[in-house]
């Protein structure tokens, strides 16, 4: 692995003046890698992702993402950083005017593609992730599982270089959580990084991937 | 591909979402438009009655009997090169005298005795006819009293003077109905905009996470503000004709400008009034944007 896609050097951050949330975090993860991050509730795992998708800055130490040092970003260059990359968001974060079509669109609107292009990525989407008779229906009046697989719609939608997947699961049944995984294992294997954020403990004893574990802040294995 | 075609139906919903305020927004812009409108047709028309009436002023000079006949050629160019004069007319007192025998013709004996020549010969001035030269007049007065061979000069000051203040007046109240205009625009278009991502902040938050720029998300609320200056001084516009239309037939209008019909504002200020409006709304929408949406 001679330049990762994704390297963070002795990255700390804290929302408060004394409480450090991440603690000298050093990591490399390759182009098309998967990884999980696995640890306790409030461990850090959302800081890391926000982190790298520069919602949070770091307080400390150097963040790469695509030879790209964060903390040299200019708030005005920001979007495009985004938009190669898609988040499934922990709390889903649909707007709630919007169908889940429109939901799902608006990653794509953002970039300014063609609308034609759009509904044929959009519908495809959505049938991969058995959405597709939801589509015209508003966010609160799905099942907080539907609404997940919204989140991961709109996540995948743009062929993303990284995935950040907050908790993509947590709200599923085994079979719609296998799904996902599926999903992921695909995107992945088409060479999108994907970085996927659980507590869940079974999900990661039954991986062969590389996890990484955090707990108060610092990796830990 | 550009943005343009997702922010024009985005502007619709932000404004379908918050009804009522946009709503009293193109009504306050429309009331404030429309008195700013009512001033400024109001000094328009004082400005064409004063242009009309100012066509009517004549200076009259009154030249020194002993100023040599071969000297008024000479007299006459200086007169000509001041600032105001449009043209004049040199009556002898011959011409002079001719005119008080055509007004006086069944008073004949009036004239008795009274020589041909009995009258001073003048030189009748016209001036320049717009409002501004009003102001213009009376230093143009006591140029041509320092004339050398001008021993008197008359003129309708009384009226000048008036209109001239009217005039001055209503200007002075349409720029102050201007301001006010401008303080209301900002604060109501701002308080809109305030309130609009308030209710959609959630919904902005998002389209920056999945990697929206800040034209994107402040494009729609550029464009909401343009169609509020639109439809709030459109309103104004129509509402000001209409009231015009009316005024028009129930007020009656003193005897001296019985001939003077009132006109409406021209085409190009119309235009003018609601292309400003919305340019105003629209820089104040751009402006608040950066105030209330951060990065
Ligand atoms: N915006 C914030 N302001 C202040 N503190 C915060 C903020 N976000 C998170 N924290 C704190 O940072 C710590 C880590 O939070 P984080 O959300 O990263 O944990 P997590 O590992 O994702 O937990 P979970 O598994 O419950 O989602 C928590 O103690 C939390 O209180
Ligand atoms: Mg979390």
């Amino acid at each position: 692995m001679d330049s990762p896609l994704i390297e963070l050097k002795h990255v700390y951050k804290s929302y408060e003046q004394d409480l450090t949330v991440l603690e000298d975090i050093n990591l490399r993860i390759g182009k098309g890698e998967f990884v999980f991050i696995n640890g306790p509730s409030g461990a850090g795992k959302t800081t890391l992702l926000k982190v790298i998708l520069c919602i949070e800055r770091s307080t400390k130490g150097e963040v790469w993402v695509d030879g790209i040092n964060l903390k040299r970003l200019s708030n005005s260059k920001i979007p495009y950083l985004r938009r190669r990359m898609g988040m499934v968001f922990q709390d889903f974060k649909l707007i709630e005017n919007l169908t889940v079509f429109e939901n799902v669109a608006l990653s794509m609107e953002v970039c300014g593609i063609k609308k034609s292009v759009i509904e044929q990525r959009v519908d495809q989407v959505l049938k991969s992730l058995g959405l597709e008779i939801k589509k015209r229906i508003y966010p609160r009046r799905l099942s907080g599982g539907e609404q997940q697989r919204v989140a991961v719609a709109r996540a995948v939608v743009n062929d993303p270089l990284v995935l950040l997947a907050d908790e993509p699961t947590g709200n599923l049944d085994a079979g719609r959580a296998a799904d996902i995984m599926s999903l992921f294992n695909e995107i992945s294997a088409r060479g999108t990084t994907v970085i996927f954020a659980t507590h869940n403990q079974e999900l990661i004893r039954s991986t062969a991937k590389r996890v990484i574990i955090l707990d108060q802040g610092r990796i830990v294995n | 591909m550009s943005v343009i075609p997702y922010i024009i139906p985005r502007t619709f919903s932000n404004m379908r979402g918050n009804r009522l305020s946009h709503l009293m927004t193109a009504l306050t812009i429309a009331f404030v438009v429309l008195i700013f409108g009512l001033s400024t047709l109001i000094y328009f028309n004082l400005h064409r009655l004063a242009e009309n009436y100012s066509r009517e002023i004549r200076i009259v000079t009154y030249i020194d009997p002993a100023l040599p006949p071969e000297d008024i050629e000479g007299l006459k160019a200086k007169v000509l090169k001041l600032r105001g004069v449009a043209n004049i007319r040199h009556v002898t007192s011959q011409e002079g005298y001719q005119r008080l025998v055509q007004q006086f013709q069944d008073e004949k004996d009036i004239l008795a005795g009274l020589g041909e020549d009995f009258l001073p010969s003048t030189l009748e001035i016209e001036v320049t006819g717009t409002m501004y030269n009003m102001g213009r007049i009376r230093p143009l007065v006591s140029e041509l009293t320092s004339l050398p061979g001008i021993t008197d000069v008359y003129y309708g000051k009384e009226w000048v003077e008036r209109l001239r203040q009217a005039a001055d007046f209503t200007r002075l109240i349409t720029f102050a109905i201007g301001g006010l205009f401008l303080l209301t625009t900002i604060f109501v278009v701002s308080n809109t905009i305030k309130l609009t991502i308030y209710l959609r902040r959630n919904e902005l938050e998002t389209m920056r996470l999945v990697g929206a720029t800040n034209f994107f998300i402040r494009g729609p609320f550029v464009l909401e503000g343009m169609l509020q200056g639109l439809v709030g001084s459109g309103l104004a516009m129509l509402a000001l004709f209409a009231l015009f239309e009316f005024l028009k037939t129930q007020v009656n209008f003193p005897g001296f400008i019985r001939f003077f019909s009132p006109i409406f504002l021209p085409i190009p200020v119309v235009t003018g009034i609601i292309a400003g409006s919305i340019i105003l709304c629209a820089t104040v929408s751009a402006f608040s944007m950066r105030q209330f949406l951060r990065v």
